[in-house]
């Protein structure tokens, strides 16, 4: 640029770095989940009785349905993975409503990286922001599991109750780490996440977490996903609706 | 990143190839590596927050579908920048008021600097503000160029690739475009140079 114009050129240079410009939003999440849709929109068959499904995934679904129906008379209670689901109208015998769901009782925070690096097992986490931190979680039988946890944001609202915008616990293998009571059946919704079997809890219930020093019942108040896959069960907790909650699992592992 | 917490980042083509093969997941990593210098150039652009969030939003989604056009020999950046400023500039251009829309100087230190750098500790608020002003009342190609030459601190060439210029069309129309600049500035605002300062 020609020399006269030089002491503009620094200034604006100079401009450029104290202009206010609003922290960049967090639009990895939406951005993810308008590509999954879109991607999930082109592969459904123009039936117009499944207009939200595919063929494939609402038989699944409707399986998973009967199954679930079949285990409540049986039981009231059925099994994703490492986490039992059990339906009771009544409150439990605990006397009050118990402590909100806390990560702290696990342990102190460890980087996410450092929590990956100790577990046996392949850890995978949704697109979009990293963790702010992570808890391993001992179960009884000395199996470790992970919770990564992220802060309150634009792109995860604080859930009702915790301090965190987004929880994900991942456990491995079987053995039932967690017990969750709901009131009643049509507190869940079976749906399904990477072709897997999935329970959707939009309602307030209660999760005991079974760890090797005893188990702990916690009121949980944010909308719950579980799916299992490849022998790992993942819990995500969340304020986002349904089709969000939906879109963030299915980045999950990618 | 893809390969979960211990894995070392990749780089933008490995993530533009597995995105290119449908991974969603890649994508959001390539999404999160460049959130925001795109949203900073749309909200340079459009003045407006919403608009600038709306413009990057698009403006990645579609670049996912155009990644079969995307050279991966090129620098990811410029073109992901051209597709955001062409998504902000659609947005001023379909915004029928926009008057009351400015662009204004943070108060005190930006977040994430240290320290102000010398050229804008030099660059006193009143000049500061007569720029802003200055800028304001430019036309929109105008004030386009000079803001990702000098307020977004691109390349000429990156310049020329974010709004779809040849590299000699970027400096002439820069030459054009100060040179109006300097036709709207104050004359009572004496001189801008800020060398002088940092030589002090």
């Amino acid at each position: 640029m020609a020399e006269r114009f030089a002491d503009l050129e620094s200034a604006l240079q100079a401009l450029g770095t104290r202009i206010a410009v609003p922290p960049a939003p967090s639009i990895t999440p939406a951005v993810v989940s308008r590509l999954e849709t879109e991607r999930l929109r082109r592969r459904r068959p123009p039936f117009p009785g499944l207009a939200l499904w595919s063929r494939r995934r609402a038989l699944m679904v409707a399986a998973f349905a009967v199954l679930a129906v079949l285990a409540l008379a049986a039981a009231a209670r059925f099994t994703i993975g490492a986490v039992q689901i059990r339906i009771q109208p009544t409150p439990s015998a605990t006397s009050g409503t118990p402590p909100s769901f806390d990560l702290s009782v696990l342990g102190p925070a460890r980087s996410p990286s450092d929590a990956a690096a100790s577990l046996p097992f392949r850890t995978a986490l949704p697109a979009g922001p990293r963790p702010d931190a992570a808890y391993i979680v001992e179960g009884p039988t000395g199996q470790r599991s992970v919770a990564f946890a992220w802060l309150p944001s634009t792109t995860y609202p604080r859930i009702e109750g915790t301090p965190w915008g987004l929880i994900v616990l991942e456990i491995p293998g079987d053995d039932e780490l967690v017990l969750k009571t709901l009131n009643a059946f049509q507190d869940m919704v079976t749906t399904v996440v990477q072709g897997r079997p999935a329970a959707w809890i939009p309602a307030p219930h209660e999760l005991e977490l079974r760890t090797r020093v005893g188990s702990q019942t916690f009121s949980v108040g944010g909308n719950v996903l579980i799916w299992e896959r490849s022998g790992v069960t993942y819990r995500v907790e969340t304020a986002l609706g349904s089709d969000a909650a939906a879109a963030l699992a299915a980045s999950i592992g990618g | 990143m893809i390969d979960g917490v211990e894995g070392r980042p990749l780089e933008d083509v490995d993530l533009i190839e597995r995105a290119r093969d449908g991974d969603v997941r890649a994508y959001g990593d390539l999404v999160e590596r460049y959130r925001d210098i795109a949203f900073r150039t749309a909200y340079l652009i459009t003045r407006s927050a919403a608009d600038a969030e709306d413009a990057a939003q698009e403006a990645f989604v579609k670049a996912y579908y155009a990644l079969g056009r995307f050279r991966t020999q090129s620098p990811f950046r410029p073109w992901i920048l051209r597709i955001v400023a062409n998504e902000a500039r659609n947005r001023v251009r379909s915004a029928k008021r926009r008057e009351g829309l400015a662009l204004r100087l943070a108060e005190g230190r930006l977040s994430g600097d240290a320290a102000p750098s010398p050229e804008a500790a030099a660059l006193d608020r009143e000049r500061a503000e007569a720029l802003l002003a200055g800028l304001a009342r430019l036309s929109e190609p105008d004030r386009q160029i000079i803001t990702c030459r000098y307020l977004l601190d691109l390349s000429e060439a990156e310049t020329a690739d974010t709004l779809g210029l040849r590299t000699g069309t970027v400096k002439s129309r820069l030459s054009r475009a100060l040179g109006r600049l300097r036709d709207v500035l104050p004359e009572t605002l004496g001189p801008l140079s800020v060398t002088e300062v940092n030589d002090g």
